[in-house]
């Protein structure tokens, strides 16, 4: 252990703490309004980034760069579709989803669904799905952040674990009120200078590209390839395009991803915050792929290449700048895995225990289920990490990978095609998701050379057309659904960029105004 | 026939509405139609949290549409007494029990989300009113004689696309 790392790891969390004594005493969070990431006192860019920051877990510290160090610029397909993805995602599901979910009255990402499709078992499949599939993610912070601990601390790995474990389940708790804009942000800057440092200091090890190349190319040329370590993926397009789809619409699958779609009021503020994401992603999505690249000469004896970025960053940086830049590491999967375990909590209690078992469940009752449900996946999670971690970057893909083959083509024929229909959209849900499954635990993506993104996708897709076509007459979407899709998407001749700067948080007293006038 | 409602303040008066719609790009003519209002159950919480560090408590303004039942977080604002025909107002759909109903729910969601924190907080009523909000309604036509209308917030001045059928209100 470093101590000048220790010392300085403590530092930050003690700057992070002054922080958000400074805004609450500032009277940043007197009010709720205060709490929003997204809202009026914070502008876009600031928005963006903190969003972005937020969003970048544990994956891209362990995940990502241990796969560019397994099999070199193979990698860097999974980042070329994260380039675009909030760009992506944006534009397929944007302004129509905000509008229809405002019209529909939801909360939550699964009571959307239930609403757009209406049947009972429409929340609880999605429901279930989501809770089961989302465990996996939080399991990924978990082993990420016990890693993480355990090369700063010096620690053995499961007293490590159990820390990281500890303070993810107190931050979830009691997290409220250190986790304003302002830490986030704070935070965001960290990680922005820390990766920007690790970048330059890797490239400046290995003596700029061309001669990093050289070096790589002297181990194992295959590194070089785009169809990876040994050719492994040579001419696998439907690897390829899996990789690619994965973290571009993938994420459209997330329900916490959804959730902030839903939450942005106009086209305008989506569009800059889809722009400052895509420069943001432009660089912080592809350094620590590049990293790990760059890892296979700088740590070349690497046992565990998870650890990678890690590594690297504990070799060339100055001990109080590793100290630092593992904090804001450590913070960001915190960050990550308290908003997946809200996100988690919130859909047992509302979407599952109320909605199904006590439809007049108090809030006390509410809470505490969510309380349980994350304190079961915090046990279930440790033991897990603990006896057989799985790798990061797997866990990670196979989560992205069932749920964005479950609920992309539902979310997106939501708004853009009027007869999806319950069946559609159940069948979907369920075939995508059970194909992705099954594609990536039978070992068929290594058998087919088919992604278990692309496969869950293709069959997700097929599915919701075909039920929902042939049971349109037994299934009709009903009137006041297709009104509101209507609703959602009338653009007519109205300027664009009058368009662009609608309010949809107006649009319940737009169609209420508009029922009561219209004859 | 006139009635006595309680009103959000208007910051946004007829000008000012034409004004903000003419700032866009286009060739299209904004123009006031006429001034209505929204019924809302607006309430105003205090939340208190027992933290490690003693007490908290945040404000927290509720305002939910009383003719979809739906709710949404406010800024505090006045309100006033006001004089106005029954023809201007929205008629409410909801009842105020539902109406609470929708903002204990919401208010629960909204505070775990916000505030990233799964502790059960107090919430004490400090203000309860049904209020309404005053909207404009703008008709736009273009040259070609194309026309569409505007739902303008006259408290914030944000807007909405209003899907009317017919030109004359």
């Amino acid at each position: 252990m470093n101590p000048i790392v220790l010392v300085f790891l403590i530092f930050y969390y003690v700057v992070v703490v002054g922080i958000g004594f400074w805004a609450v005493r500032k009277g940043g969070a007197k009010d709720l309004e205060g709490y929003l990431l997204g809202g009026r006192k914070v502008g876009p860019l600031v928005t963006a980034m903190t969003l972005q920051s937020t969003s970048m877990s544990g994956y891209m510290f362990l995940g990502a760069g241990s796969e560019g160090f397994r099999a070199g610029y193979w990698a860097i397909w999974y980042a070329v579709g994260d380039i675009g993805g909030g760009v992506v995602n944006l534009s397929i599901i944007g302004r129509r989803m905000r509008k229809l979910s405002k019209i529909l009255g939801s909360l939550t990402s699964i009571e959307y669904l239930e609403n757009r499709y209406p049947h009972a078992a429409t929340r609880l499949i999605a429901g279930i799905l989501t809770i089961f599939f989302l465990f996996f993610y939080v399991l990924a912070q978990f082993i990420a952040g016990g890693k993480g601990m355990a090369l700063v601390t010096g620690l053995p790995y499961w007293v490590s674990l159990l820390i990281a474990v500890g303070i993810i389940m107190v931050y979830t708790y009691l997290g409220g009120y250190f986790a304003v804009a302002y830490t986030d942000f704070f935070q965001s800057i960290v990680m922005v200078i820390g990766v920007v440092w690790i970048f330059g200091a890797s490239l400046s090890y290995v003596g700029g590209w061309t001669a990093a190349n050289e070096a790589i190319a002297q181990i194992d040329p295959t590194y070089l390839s785009i169809w990876g370590k040994g050719l492994q993926y040579k001419n696998a397009w439907g690897e390829v395009a899996g990789a690619v789809l994965i973290f571009s619409v993938g994420y459209m699958g997330w329900p916490h991803v959804v959730t902030r779609h839903m939450a942005m009021s106009s086209p305008k503020t989506a569009r800059m915050a889809g722009l400052y994401s895509t420069l943001w992603n432009l660089f912080f999505v592809t350094a620590p792929y590049i990293v790990g690249i760059l890892a296979i000469i700088i740590v070349p004896n690497l046992g565990d290449p998870e650890m990678a970025i890690f590594e690297v960053a504990n070799k060339l940086l100055p001990g109080a700048v590793v100290g630092i830049v593992m904090a804001a590491i450590m913070a960001a999967i915190m960050s990550t895995a308290d908003s997946i375990l809200l996100q988690v909590g919130t859909i047992a209690s509302r979407d599952i225990f109320q909605r199904f078992f006590k439809p007049d469940a108090g809030d006390k009752q509410m809470v505490l289920v969510s309380r349980l449900l994350v304190l079961l996946i915090g046990v279930i999670g440790f033991v897990v990490a603990l006896l057989q971690p799985p790798g990061v970057f797997s866990i990670v893909v196979f989560t992205t990978s069932v749920l964005g083959s479950a609920f992309l083509p539902a979310y997106v024929c939501a708004v853009w095609w009027k007869k999806a229909n319950t069946p559609g959209a159940i069948s979907s849900i369920i075939g995508g998701a059970a194909i992705a499954f099954l594609w990536n635990v039978t070992g068929a993506a290594a058998a087919t050379a088919i992604h278990p993104m692309f496969a869950g996708l293709v069959v997700s897709i097929v599915l919701i057309f075909l039920v929902s076509l042939a049971t349109q007459k037994s299934s009709p979407v009903p009137g006041h659904i297709l009104k509101a899709i209507d609703e959602a998407a009338k653009v007519g001749s109205i300027p664009r960029e009058m368009l662009a700067s609608a309010d949809a948080n107006l649009s319940n007293a737009a169609r209420g105004v508009a029922d009561s006038l219209n004859p | 026939m006139s009635k006595d409602v309680h009103v959000i303040s208007p910051n946004i008066d007829r000008n000012k509405a034409a004004g903000l719609l003419s700032a866009y790009s286009g060739s299209f003519l904004p123009q006031v139609q006429r001034l209505i209002y929204y019924p809302y159950l607006w309430i105003h919480y205090l939340y208190s949290v027992k933290t490690f560090l003693g007490h908290r408590s945040i404000r927290a303004y509720i305002l939910v549409d009383l003719v979809h039942n739906i709710a949404s977080t406010a800024d505090a604002f006045e309100h006033t007494l006001l004089s106005t025909e029954e023809e201007s107002l929205i008629r409410a759909k909801t009842s105020v029990e539902d109406a609470r109903k929708t903002a204990e729910t919401y208010l629960l969601h909204s505070a775990i989300h916000k505030m990233k924190t799964l502790l059960l907080p107090s919430a004490v009523v400090q203000e309860e009113q049904v209020i309404y909000k005053p909207f404009w309604i703008v008709r736009c036509s273009d040259r070609r004689r194309r026309t569409f209308h505007i739902l303008v917030d006259g408290i914030t001045g944000k807007h909405e696309i209003l899907n009317l059928q017919g030109d004359d209100l």
